[in-house]
């Protein structure tokens, strides 16, 4: 029965419901509870439920021409039935669930696959061994540092002509070299017991600890490095540290824009004016006004020769070279492996080619690789065709950082290689 | 009833963050643990997708000490030796049980098991390079001690991720966790499980071949 003939109010299911509705529903949480245990359902076998045996017993006094078969012709009661709970149980006590059967299908029953379309390196990266490119976070810098630089990570830091530093990664290299671990358990079954119910609920409380998927460290130490380690030979690694001036000195036949070391100047050097120079000393000594403040650096030179002699003065031209057309430096580096699988301790030789392929020359190039946990380096394996120097540090995950720093500028489409030796762990 | 609904959603929320945080936190449900039936996990990894019908799986067996290692085709009835490490090619989704016997040392006698291996996974290696790069199962000494004096090993090799592999040398670096943790899950979390070992004392009975199992597809080097 509906109090209210109009369904479509505000809240209509509720307004749809008669009395006998509002009072099953309060009385059916507790009819669920009740009937929910086992000890008020004695199970699927054990009886009819109290409404069952009410129905048949109303079916059964209007026809009941054979045994165990049941006709309803009566008309459907008038008032509406009271809701039947569920035909679930959820006992508290209830028998252990049978032991499920081993599945175990015939010879070639298994189902067809769906084989993934798709590179194996990308479908299956944790069978491969990489070394190379910019992984996770890139390689970024704050004031100090270098961040970013995770393992597996190989990256090129230089300088352009307009001093801005840029950083290039390489290409990611994989080495087919899959390998495994196990985890295991030690149980042992109770003799002479033998469990038929659950008695109670029993909890397992623990101490809860920390689980991620962190490496085998956390901690990244970006300190001083560990130590120098050169090698001297002739193929370009210098051990030494040498500041090499340069020694040979050229005049310029007209003043040039470019720039000289002031302590390369005749006149610091040795007292000697030397009229080619002039330019240049007049820059060093603005310079030195601008330090100085109120003095300014008096030269005296004189000259006594014994012949007459004449002296031209000539119109003095700046000259420049007009270099616009030239490109900016720009910095490629390719890596590659020497071999495509690998087993544990197989050694594997990175090569590392770079070149500028702008006009205008880098500076201060740094190839930086932090070796993965699984790679050890090779000591004194380090070999490149241009000077340099290798610096080694411990990256705090088991293996090494290795940067090779070039002690040359590269010039506009020149280029060089260096290469390494790595045992795979 | 506005109380009730504003409770009730305070509820809902409630438990929705709860559960988003479990999630976040890594908390993935495993349904199958070391005391799933063997077959059950062989089984489900075929049904999604890990079993190749033409790909056998190469597994190395290595033992302690000297010994033979058994592979049985229980259709055929035939048993194929092998001395250990032995290598087998073994069906994706399939458990077989095999037989190992370990020679007379000077400090361990003579001693026979029946392992079982179940294969839940397989590799992807270049072409024709597969049996360069077998599963392996390497049981040791006390994990024979053990099964011989009535406990039972489960074992789940797992290949490791290269970013988080161990800087060693072990060929196989193997763990121990309670036995009330889940294994699989454990496993799970620290690389991808590609095999179940069982290892009891259980020896068989009067009809050896029932206690076989139904075993798989597999093929034996030269056999």
């Amino acid at each position: 029965m509906t109090n209210d003939s109009n369904p479509f109010r505000s809240g209509g299911w509720k307004q749809h419901t008669g009395v006998a509705c509002r009072m099953s529903r309060a009385l059916l949480p507790v009819l669920t509870i009740g009937l929910c245990s086992c000890a008020g359902l004695r199970g699927v076998d054990s009886g009819p439920l109290p409404l069952e045996k009410h129905v048949a017993t109303s079916v059964s006094a209007i026809e009941s021409a054979q045994p165990g078969r049941v006709s309803v012709s009566s008309p459907l009661p008038s008032q509406p039935a009271a809701l039947q709970p569920a035909a679930f149980s959820h006992p508290t006590v209830c028998p252990p669930p049978p032991y499920a059967p081993m599945i175990q299908p015939p010879v070639g029953a298994l189902p067809a696959p769906v084989l993934p379309e798709g590179n194996p390196v990308h479908l299956y990266p944790d069978e491969y061994l990489f070394d190379g490119g910019d992984r996770d976070k890139p390689v970024h810098y704050d004031e100090f540092r270098r961040l970013g630089l995770d393992t597996e990570d190989t990256v090129a830091e230089y300088t352009d002509h307009l001093g801005n530093r840029k950083v290039k990664p390489t290409n990611r290299v994989a080495v087919y070299a899959p390998r495994f671990a196990a985890v295991r358990t030690v149980s042992q079954s109770a003799d002479g017991t033998n469990a038929r119910q659950v008695s109670g609920l029993q909890e397992q409380a623990r101490v809860a600890g920390v689980r991620s998927r962190a490496g085998t460290a956390n901690h990244k130490g970006r300190n001083v490095p560990d130590g120098v380690r050169v090698r001297v030979r002739g193929s370009g690694i210098d051990a030494d540290r040498r500041d090499v001036t340069l020694a040979k000195r050229t005049a310029p036949a007209t003043n040039r824009a470019n720039r000289r070391p002031l302590e390369n100047l005749t006149l610091l050097r040795t007292g000697t004016f030397d009229r080619t120079q002039e330019a240049v000393l007049a820059m060093g000594i603005q310079a030195a006004a601008a330090w100085t403040k109120k003095t300014y650096p008096v030269i005296v030179g004189s000259r006594r020769d014994a012949t007459e002699v004449s002296a031209r003065s000539e119109q003095h031209f700046m000259t420049g070279v007009d270099d616009s057309h030239k490109t900016k430096g720009e910095l490629r580096i390719v890596k590659v492996a020497d071999k495509e699988i690998a087993q544990p301790g197989d050694v594997v030789t990175f090569t590392i080619r770079y070149d500028n392929v702008g006009d205008r020359a880098l500076h201060h190039i740094r190839i930086v690789d932090n070796l993965s946990p699984r790679l050890e380096y090779v000591h004194d394996s380090a070999d490149s065709d241009r000077k340099g120097k290798l610096v080694v540090e411990d990256n705090a995950e088991g293996s090494l950082v290795l940067k090779f720093e070039l002690t040359e500028p590269l010039k506009g489409h020149t280029g060089g290689v260096v290469k390494f030796k790595a045992k795979v762990r | 009833m506005q109380t009730a609904g504003v409770l009730a959603a305070i509820v809902a929320v409630a438990t929705l963050c709860g559960t988003a945080t479990a999630f976040a936190q890594g908390a993935v449900h495993q349904p199958l643990n070391q005391r799933t039936p063997p077959g059950v996990a062989g089984y489900w990894a075929a049904a999604l997708g890990r079993a190749t019908p033409l790909y056998l799986q190469p597994v190395k067996v290595a033992l302690p000490s000297k010994g033979t290692v058994t592979f049985y085709d229980v259709a055929a009835r035939k048993q194929y030796a092998s001395a250990a490490p032995a290598m087998a090619r073994l069906g994706v989704g399939f458990t077989f049980r095999v037989r190992i016997d370990l020679d007379k040392t000077a400090t361990t006698p003579a001693t026979t098991l029946y392992p079982s291996i179940e294969v839940i996974d397989r590799l992807h290696p270049p072409l024709g390079k597969a049996d360069q790069f077998p599963i392996p199962v390497r049981f040791t000494q006390d994990e024979i001690d053990l099964a011989v004096a009535g406990k039972m090993v489960t074992k789940v090799v797992y290949l490791e991720q290269p970013q988080l592999a161990r800087p060693a040398d072990d060929p196989l670096p193997t763990a121990t966790i309670p036995p009330y943790e889940n294994l699989l899950k454990e496993a799970d979390r620290r690389g991808r499980p590609m095999l179940i070992v069982r290892l009891g004392g259980r020896q068989p009975d009067s009809d050896p071949w029932s206690f076989l199992g139904r075993g798989g597809p597999f093929q034996v080097r030269g056999k």
